[in-house]
């Protein structure tokens, strides 16, 4: 056979050579280090994912826990906080992951672990924007046990509360807390509003603090008005 | 279209002053008292420039304002209006070119914007008089440094004092 007769067979068993290499690497070849550290990190973000929802729910529970026997009337819808600036700098505002299709609607009230958090402005289907308990267009009524009845605004700056008006003859003193008074309001009885920082005459210009932390992502509770809780 | 105008330039001054205000929100706080940086880009358009250009900022961003945020439109407008107004009517009387005095041109408008939203969400002045002065003094802090800044940026803006 000459050099050129050989040529043929030989470069097509070259070719099946690579063929067969080629085919035999799915079999063969090792798992490639980039692919295992790949898979690697893949288990550890599984795993925080798994821890973080844990914890979320956890959270929910206790929260749900927290205020249990006393939401009687409304149907809570458990949602998480976030912060989001309003375009206004003189509001303070902020975002739930829950929307009209969860059963939120403006006008409700929004609660977390230290008290009330502010109240549903805005909804979408699968997001609200809520207006904090410091905002200048918050308004509650409260009562201080022991003492009477009155309106709380927000503002005048972030970080404050300011009481409108009173229905009752009473002084406010530092220290005094102002608790919601149920009924009609979109806040069952007895949660906390704010505290008297420093009582003055006359009493709208008292200073009142709302709980810190309004705006930090945290899990709420909206307090939505189901079917049985029409009163 | 106005002409001079140049939207898109004027458009990206009063989205600087947005961001900046964005990015400092942490720092100045909020209420009606707080510097409103995005205000005070319309008050130097409304110290020297044309009236065109001026109410096209000032819908801007009332327009900005009701899209991403919860106010009224009364509650984003009167206090805007109610300062740009003041800044019209007074610089017939003191010159806004100058420095120093177009500053108690703005600071005039600052009290009148915080006045206009006080009244709008009835707070009183009566037992935060601190913050309204606290907040037009750094208002008037802020214009301080921000006019500069915006007086180099005419010549691009081909603003009034720089005419095509």
């Amino acid at each position: 056979m000459s050099h050129r007769d050989a040529a043929g067979p030989a470069l097509l068993c070259w070719m099946l050579l690579i063929l067969i290499a080629t085919a035999a690497q799915r079999w063969a070849a090792p798992e490639s280090r980039d692919r295992r550290e790949a898979r690697g990190y893949e288990l550890l973000q599984e795993q925080f994912l798994i821890e973080e929802r844990a914890e979320r729910e956890a959270g929910r529970r206790e929260l749900l826990d927290l205020y249990q026997g006393v939401l009687d009337g409304f149907r809570p819808i458990v949602t998480r906080l976030r912060p989001l600036p309003d375009a206004s700098p003189q509001r303070h505002t902020a975002l739930l992951e829950a929307g009209a299709e969860e059963g939120v609607r403006p006008g409700q009230g929004v609660i977390g672990r230290a008290g009330v958090v502010g109240v549903v402005a805005e909804v979408e289907p699968h997001r609200a924007r809520i207006i904090l308990s410091d905002d200048p267009a918050f308004r509650v009524r409260f009562h201080i046990p022991g003492k009477g009845r009155g309106i709380a605004a927000g503002g005048p700056g972030r970080g404050e509360m300011r009481p409108v008006t009173r229905l009752d003859p009473f002084h406010l003193e530092s220290g005094d807390l102002l608790l919601t008074r149920g009924g009609s309001s979109p806040f069952p009885r007895s949660l906390v509003i704010a505290e008297v920082v420093e009582g003055r005459i006359p009493v709208e210009t008292t200073r009142l603090s709302p709980p810190p932390g309004l705006d930090d992502t945290q899990e709420v509770i909206v307090l939505g008005v189901g079917a049985a809780a029409v009163r | 279209m106005i002409r001079g105008v140049r939207p898109l330039r004027c458009a990206t001054v009063l989205l600087l002053g947005l961001g900046t205000q964005h990015a400092l929100a942490p720092l100045v706080g909020g209420g009606p008292d707080v510097v409103d940086l995005p205000l005070l880009v319309l008050l130097w358009f409304a110290l020297v420039d044309r009236p065109g250009r001026l109410l096209l900022l000032a819908a801007g961003l009332v327009f900005l304002r009701l899209q991403l945020g919860v106010s009224s439109i009364a509650e984003v407008a009167l206090p805007i209006l109610g300062a740009l107004l003041v800044v019209r009517l007074a610089r017939g009387g003191v010159d806004p070119r100058d420095p120093t005095r177009r500053l108690v041109i703005v600071a005039g408008a600052l009290l009148t914007a915080a006045a206009i939203a006080r009244a709008l969400w009835s707070i009183p002045l009566a037992g935060s008089s601190d913050h309204a002065a606290t907040g037009v003094l750094l208002g008037c802090l802020a214009a301080a440094l921000l006019f500069p800044l915006l007086d180099r940026l005419s010549p691009w803006l081909r603003s009034a004092t720089h005419p095509m």
